[in-house]
């Protein structure tokens, strides 16, 4: 009676849902561990809820797998590196002090990740290259073309020099 | 994208990358995990923030140990993490507008009221509003299967 009470009443749902309280939550526990059909039952009900929420289900945006990735990766590292730390420092601290500590890690990856403001940065100095490019090849033929002046004229003052003094 | 892999590690570890389960999972429930969030914070930014910390937290890790009862256990880390990000403005005082078995749901579900104030609120006894969550499904999932 007291089995179908609970199945009756909600309790399943509400437990597997995570709605009640700390005791009542063992008590459902308790009851779930030494009852085989209100087991089978959760089961049912579980996949159910499973497939109710499935219909309010929205796909997460693009790159969210590659976030959770890293951070899982950080987390892996972190948790490496620090009983390793603490195993090192209670080891000894004169051997510890003398060599660098190293994180010993492979790289499985053909991309460089950089921080967002070289963005801005990498577009400030392609514009800036272009622009000194432009002033480069703008002076070049300047200069070029003022050579081409000074030899003209350097040629024609040679021209006047050699008929003057003929005059 | 790859990742960074500690070396020297003990062969059982080596074996698989770090967190490839939690991302097994994640491709399975990310989905109904973000639409969950969602409804709890309509704020697709912080929504995505908390699934980010959901995938990866060690209890989402030891889901992966145990085959039964994921999707649940996803869903109920879901709604604690979203329930416990969300914004002062969001945690308003509770109104009843209707004594509906989709209002005493979202109460109890979405904004994490608890049972006894929504049976205070809805002059209900308990056991009425763990009825009323229970014939919620039980209206949801007949229709549709």
């Amino acid at each position: 009676m007291k089995n179908y009470h609970y199945l009756k009443n909600g309790f399943l749902e509400a437990h597997l849902l995570g709605l009640f309280a700390d005791q009542e939550k063992e008590e459902v526990t308790q009851l779930l561990a030494t009852d085989n059909d209100l087991l089978d039952s959760l089961d049912e009900i579980e996949l159910e809820m499973e497939e109710h929420f499935l219909r309010y289900a929205v796909p997460p945006p693009p790159g969210i797998r590659e976030k959770i990735e890293l951070r899982i990766s950080q987390t892996e590292i972190e948790k490496w590196v620090q009983p390793d730390h603490t195993e090192q420092s209670q080891k000894s601290t004169e051997t510890a002090s003398k060599e660098p500590q190293y994180v010993n890690v492979e790289f499985d990856d053909t991309h460089i990740r950089v921080h967002k403001q070289w963005k801005t940065a990498f577009i400030a100095i392609f514009i800036l290259s272009k622009v000194f490019l432009i002033l480069g090849l703008y002076y070049y033929f300047k200069a070029d073309s003022l050579q081409q002046e000074v030899t003209r004229l350097k040629a024609e003052t040679q021209v006047q020099q050699t008929v003057s003094p003929r005059r | 994208m790859g990742v960074l892999k500690p070396l020297h590690q003990s062969p059982a570890v080596e074996e698989s990358t770090p967190g490839a389960d939690c991302l097994t999972l994640y491709d399975r429930y990310g989905g109904l995990a973000y639409g969950l969030i969602l409804q709890i914070i309509p704020e697709p930014e912080q929504a995505q923030r908390i699934l980010i910390d959901l995938f990866s937290s060690p209890q989402v890790k030891s889901y992966t140990e145990f085959s039964n009862r994921v999707s649940c256990g996803i869903i109920r880390l879901a709604r604690e993490k979203a329930l416990a990000a969300r914004p002062a403005t969001l945690t308003k005082s509770l109104t009843v507008n209707d004594t509906t078995d989709k209002s005493a749901f979202d109460l109890s579900f979405y904004k994490g009221h608890t049972i006894d104030e929504i049976a205070d609120k809805m002059q209900l006894s308990r056991a009425g509003v763990l009825t009323k969550i229970s014939s919620y499904f039980k209206h949801h999932r007949s229709p549709q299967l």
